[in-house]
């Protein structure tokens, strides 16, 4: 997938263009940050359950 | 190995110790507790093993003390116990190498208090603030709710922001931000880290229900002083020739390698916490 997205964003006009690739790193930045924070949710979520059923 | 293989084994890694890690961490205090602070004596090694390399001889015992002494502080009590002892900590540890000096009279001995004093207080002090954030909201803190989560927002901000970093920096980094700073880094990279943290921070103050300004104050300065702990880590590593700190993590490296950036970030947040909701109030 990144291999992917690596052939569609390192396309010549991003890479040649300064102000190009610092939109671009801001917006993979955000996407990133959502991702993370996400994955962040289901891993609470789930341990919060598992801890409900384990806790004293 | 490929981009997406080491990203998926850096994924996969993180997650197992995330999910390990919140379990011991809401389990109970005294659980978060014993995690945070194995944490510290593990990094405390490390640390001792970097400046050794340098031929410096921390006190490796009194370093580990001093630690768990900081977290134990964090742990029983408020942060103006923690004043009194940091004050304590430094009169023991000078007390202790005035003794040690009558049997080593040649060791550079200001440069091994200093640097066992630093260790302490940038592994130990640091933690310890996750046991500040744990008990923060003990005192008044009707206002905002999931208050169990708080203690994660530097980690998220300060992972958010490296995964941030990676991606766009491997992505799309050209302009290297100082060779000597660091030699990885890039310009789009740090951009990536920002834009990652701040979305990582909102989103998560959004659902801790902090006001929109304290949301966007901390999206903003978390990620900045995490990526200041980041290239600190990396100038005391590339000072003493080595690539990563410890192999605890696998690919991640070590405890000190995974906690640079939350160094830093802990007692930010925990300052910008305080102002805001004891502080000003």
């Amino acid at each position: 997938m990144i291999n992917f997205l690596h052939s569609l964003i390192n396309t010549d006009a991003i890479a040649s263009d300064r102000n190009a690739r610092y939109v671009a790193s801001a917006v993979i930045g955000a996407v990133s940050g959502v991702f993370v924070i996400s994955i962040v949710y289901f891993v609470i979520t789930a341990v919060s359950s598992l801890i409900s059923r384990v806790a004293p | 190995m490929s981009l997406l293989k080491d990203f998926f084994s850096r994924f996969l890694i993180a997650v197992f110790f995330s999910v390990t890690g919140l379990f011991l961490a809401w389990y109970s205090r005294f659980t978060l507790f014993v995690l945070i602070s194995s944490f510290v004596l593990l990094g405390l090694r490390e640390y001792a093993s970097l400046v050794e390399r340098g031929g410096s001889r921390p006190m490796r015992l009194s370093g580990y003390a001093l630690g768990l002494f900081f977290m134990t502080t964090g742990y029983l009590g408020p942060l103006s116990l923690q004043h009194h002892a940091v004050v304590i900590a430094v009169g023991a540890l000078v007390a202790l190498k005035a003794v040690h000096l009558n049997w080593d009279a040649h060791r550079d001995t200001v440069n091994d208090l200093i640097l066992t004093l630093f260790g302490s207080l940038y592994v130990g002090g640091a933690l310890s603030f996750i046991m500040n954030l744990r008990t923060i909201h003990e005192m008044r803190f009707d206002v905002v709710t999931h208050r169990d989560y708080l203690f994660l927002l530097p980690f998220i901000g300060a992972w958010a922001g490296d995964t941030g970093a990676y991606i766009a920096g491997n992505l799309l980094g050209r302009e290297k931000i100082d060779a000597e700073l660091s030699r990885g880094k890039t310009v789009e990279g740090f951009i990536g880290g920002m834009a990652s943290g701040f979305a990582a921070i909102y989103i998560f103050g959004s659902v801790l229900r902090f006001p929109v300004i304290l949301s966007v104050a901390m999206g903003i300065i978390v990620p900045l002083v995490g990526t200041a702990g980041d290239l600190f880590e990396s100038a005391l590593k590339r000072r003493f020739a080595v690539k990563d700190s410890g192999t605890f993590f696998h690919s991640h490296g070590g405890v000190l390698d995974r906690f640079d950036s939350v160094f830093f970030a802990l007692p930010v947040v925990y300052f910008l916490v305080y102002y805001f909701y004891i502080y000003r109030t």
